[in-house]
């Protein structure tokens, strides 16, 4: 194990992966033309993305750096939970949207969890690295 | 699109990710609850329900606030992840306690947001 980055270079790497994140999530949200699929493929995509990463990067020396850049970052960025709320809310048939708000979540956890699995079939020497979590 | 858009929302997904990127160094997981994620993605919420509202639609200062701050401030991923890490550790009541509460309380912020926005936006309105 690597000892993490200090908080302002954690917040920094953060910060630079998200505004690449965003830019991609802007790009694919105005190319499907808003509203609900965009948040699924975008979100379910980015979960299971940030698994894959989370069980290729643990216990990697290049971890320290790579785990903040590319999974709060630039997953983090990529998917949102603030546009999911506010569609949501907004919705015209409130009960159709919660639903879905919660399928969402039993589905997000489901693509973290399988991508996580398929990164410990490929890497089995790892583990969870806590920064990587963050 | 115009290129102007793009930089807009890459400043305000950095200004964004720079907060959650901080709110999660100071608030650590707390017994394996993550709290920082948890404040990031509520408050999030209500800025957008504000920001979307309050703010032209189509505009790149809706751009900056709405898709780059708040969309990069929240995060699904890690909301995601951090529910598997929860259940792998066998966490079942942290895990639903933490879903439940993400999300309760992130519909309340948002609701809240579209009413104080809609009500700025008519009250700046002469």
């Amino acid at each position: 194990m690597t000892t993490p980055p200090s908080a302002g270079t954690h917040v920094l790497l953060v910060a630079a992966g998200s505004a690449v994140g965003a830019v991609l999530r802007f790009l694919l949200d105005t190319a499907a033309g808003g509203g609900w699929a965009a948040l699924w493929t975008l979100n379910l995509a980015g979960a299971a993305l940030l698994g894959l990463l989370t069980g290729l990067l643990a216990g990697r020396r290049s971890a320290r750096w790579l785990a903040p850049l590319l999974g709060p970052g630039l997953l983090g960025g990529f998917t949102t939970f603030s546009a999911v709320l506010v569609l949501t809310v907004g919705s015209t048939g409130p009960v159709a949207a919660v639903a879905q708000l919660g399928a969402m979540t039993l589905l997000g956890a489901l693509a973290a969890w399988a991508g996580l699995v398929l990164a410990r079939r490929l890497h089995p020497h790892g583990d969870v690295p806590a920064e990587a979590r963050r | 699109m115009t290129v102007w858009t793009l930089l807009a929302v890459a400043l305000g997904g950095f200004a964004g990710g720079a907060l959650r990127g901080w709110l999660t160094t100071v608030l650590r997981p707390c017994d394996g609850f993550p709290r920082g994620v948890l404040v990031a993605n509520v408050a999030g919420s209500l800025a957008l329900g504000l920001a979307t509202t309050a703010l032209p639609a189509g505009s790149p200062v809706l751009a900056l606030a709405g898709a780059g701050f708040c969309g990069a401030l929240t995060t699904w991923s890690t909301f995601s992840l951090d529910l598997v890490v929860l259940l792998e550790h066998r966490r079942h009541r942290t895990a639903a306690g933490y879903a439940l509460l993400s999300l309760g309380a992130g519909l309340l912020a948002a609701a809240l947001g579209l009413l104080l926005g809609t009500w700025l936006q008519e009250s700046l309105t002469p």
